[in-house]
């Protein structure tokens, strides 16, 4: 019964907190300007990070080494610093906008400019990643983002022509007044949104933090197969309520209220409040999250102490990180940037930087020596193959069509 | 349970260098950022210690961040840029996917980095030291990087990865890629590593996936794109080896071509 337990919470949490800014800005985008006809990308999105948040789950598993112990171990310190730097990049980046999107969130429910709230934000992310427990900041946000099945509520309410979604999910059926081009860059942030290095990162660090050996691949493997899926359809929920009420009427979403306003629409004022909260549980668990990944990754890369399953001060240089990294976070936002826009890049140059994280697990796990009898099989292999490709090229992609495209605007 | 956990021979590169080296107690001290080697009067060389913090790492990044790093770690710590903070071979007490020393990391006295972090921001933060008494650390010194004596000169791993080796016929060949160590006599808790012989590649050392050496590894795609990056990739004994000069990176062997991996 108590595993049973476990196991659901886990799961619930896995759903609730697989939706980040990234996610909740990129699909109501998406969904208010190309329907659904983007939706087959969430799907590939999903399951490749299935495929490798689940083989990063079996190498912690196997050998108790989380992602960036293992780049550093097989690209050698020059190569790995590339790479640490680069997903530090993006980490960072995706940080500012998940703190920010904290603040957007707060600024709908209290009408307090969000400049206010920021430094208010960024001081309550570093008290949980200073103080709360692993157990606790992973698991109240995760259920908490819960609220956001309102999404798929609404679309519901909203009683859409449902075969007309299907059709258009299933013959990628681009709206006229778009072009192929910008078509193409939106593909490759949701690609990037739904994949966000940090997930796996601190997927890793996580099964650490929380002692797995091998007993618990088949608990890990219920939150990858159930969470992450389900998570996934939140996002194609938020998407297809976009596709219902704004597309038809011209809307382009631009702000968080208008992600949310589909909700409000379909069910008034308490609807919208209970999206408010899943934008705030969701955007804050993901601001810790990404926050963890920061100390995690850098700390890996030097062999620092480092994780909450030690006190603060055996793990000085990893808690330095995060409070800087929190620092300059709110720095960064109190320049009045807009915390969308922070978003947009955050996504586009996830999609860059994805190879950087999901080559080394493809080849650590098939490593005899790490992995003995959890080595990949045929299937993940297959599957790892394919996504690397289909990695390399949104990688390669993403740049180029991001200055063509002038990031989706023209 | 003291062992090499890791069956046949050990690569240096791929087996030993930047694994994450753990405390007695199960704490996290720092990576194998470089190994020192030990000259014999027999012509090989073995393990004597493992040697970490920025003044190794950087020496392994090269170029600005090498002067940078060592630099910059030699004012701040006090200590000689050549010298960097080792711990002898003696005190491992297990080679895994981890490598673990027999000190707890209370009498271990880690890093500069840790320490300045540790006592003029953690501990100065509130709630870092509510939940225990903080200990004060231990006066003793960290026996970490004491051993047997010295016996002949030291070198480091990752220069002699990278040399150029020269053939008996006087061709010049591609460089040394790894080392590769078999089993001694024991120094401290496991057998000393001693030199074998070498891998020698057109890549630089830092290639390190284990795909030249293993021919099973997956997936499938990946691994024929590293082995035909690697295909000239082949293995030399160290009896073959004529003469190493340190001082200009070269490598003299005795005999004139290289057996390949897969005959091993």
């Amino acid at each position: 019964m108590k595993k049973l337990f476990a196991v659901a919470l886990g799961v619930l949490s896995a759903i609730g907190g697989f939706v980040d800014i990234g996610d909740l800005v990129t699909n109501a985008l998406v969904g208010s300007r190309f329907g659904m006809s983007l939706a087959w990308v969430v799907l590939v999105g999903v399951l490749g990070i299935v495929v490798f948040a689940e083989m990063s789950g079996r190498v912690v598993a196997a050998s108790g080494r989380p992602t960036f112990d293992i780049v550093r171990e097989r690209f050698g310190p020059k190569v790995g610093l590339l790479n640490l730097g680069g997903s530090m990049a993006v980490t960072l980046l995706t940080y500012i906008a998940e703190i920010g999107g904290i603040a957007l969130s707060l600024e709908l429910a209290t009408s307090v400019h969000e400049l206010l709230w920021i430094p208010v934000t960024a001081a309550a992310v570093w008290i949980v990643l200073w103080r709360a427990k692993f157990a606790l900041l992973e698991n109240v946000f995760g259920l908490l983002g819960l609220a956001l099945i309102v999404f798929a509520v609404a679309l519901w309410q909203l009683g859409p022509d449902w075969s007309e979604l299907a059709t258009s999910a299933a013959t990628m059926d681009k709206p006229a007044s778009e072009e192929w081009s910008t078509y193409a860059y939106f593909a490759v942030a949701l690609f990037g949104a739904a994949m966000t290095p940090y997930e796996v990162f601190f997927f890793s660090s996580g099964g650490v933090e929380e002692k797995w050996d091998r007993s618990s691949v088949a608990t890990m493997r219920s939150n990858v197969f159930i969470g992450f899926p389900l998570g996934g359809l939140l996002s194609l929920a938020i998407a297809g309520v976009a596709t219902v009420t704004l597309m038809p009427e011209g809307i382009e979403v631009e702000t968080l209220g208008q992600v949310g306003l589909p909700v409000a629409i379909a069910l008034g004022k308490i609807g919208f409040a209970i999206a408010i909260l899943g934008f705030f549980a969701a955007t804050f668990g993901a601001a810790c999250e990404t926050g963890l990944s920061l100390g995690y990754s850098i700390a890996q890369y030097f062999g620092w102490q480092w994780g909450k399953f030690v006190r603060p001060r055996e793990a000085a240089r990893f808690h330095l990180v995060i409070l800087l990294a929190t620092i300059l976070a709110a720095v960064v936002l109190l320049t009045t940037i807009d915390p969308i826009l922070v978003t947009e890049f955050s996504v586009v140059f996830s999609a860059v930087a994805l190879p950087l994280t999901y080559l080394p697990i493809l080849m650590v796990a098939n490593d005899r020596g790490y992995m003995g009898p959890l080595t990949n099989g045929r299937l993940s292999n297959t599957l790892g193959t394919i996504y690397m490709v289909i990695v390399l090229v949104a990688s390669i992609a993403a740049v180029p069509l991001m200055i063509w495209t002038k990031m989706g605007t023209s | 349970m003291s062992e090499i956990h890791i069956r046949g021979t050990l690569d240096g590169q791929l087996d030993l260098l930047d694994r994450q080296i753990v405390s007695s107690d199960g704490l996290l001290i720092a990576n194998v950022d470089d190994l020192e080697l030990e000259e014999r009067a027999d012509g090989t060389l073995i393990v004597s210690g493992v040697l970490v913090g920025p003044g190794a790492l950087g020496r392994r990044l090269g170029g600005a961040l090498d002067f940078i790093i060592v630099n910059t770690w030699s004012r701040l710590t006090g200590r000689d840029p050549d010298d960097p903070q080792r711990i002898d071979y003696a005190h491992v007490s297990d080679i895994a996917t981890v490598l673990t020393v027999d000190e707890s990391r209370e009498v271990i006295d880690i890093d500069g980095l840790e320490t300045w972090a540790r006592v003029r921001v953690i501990e100065a933060l509130p709630g870092a030291r509510d939940d225990r008494e903080t200990s004060t650390p231990s006066t003793e010194p960290s026996r970490l990087g004491t051993g047997p004596a010295q016996a002949g000169d030291r070198h480091r791993f990752s220069q002699l990865a990278g040399m150029r080796v020269v053939f008996s016929d006087g061709r010049v060949g591609d460089q040394v890629t790894d080392v590769r160590f078999g089993r001694g006599e024991p120094r401290g808790h496991l057998p000393r590593l001693v030199t074998e012989g070498l891998v020698v590649g057109r890549h630089t050392a830092g290639t390190l996936f284990g795909y030249d050496r293993r021919r099973q590894q997956g997936p499938w795609l990946i691994q024929k794109i590293l082995r035909l990056l690697h295909r000239s990739t082949g293995h030399v004994a160290w009896s073959d080896i004529r003469s190493i000069d340190w001082d200009d990176n070269v490598i003299t062997l005795s005999t004139s071509e290289l057996t390949r991996l897969d005959d091993l």
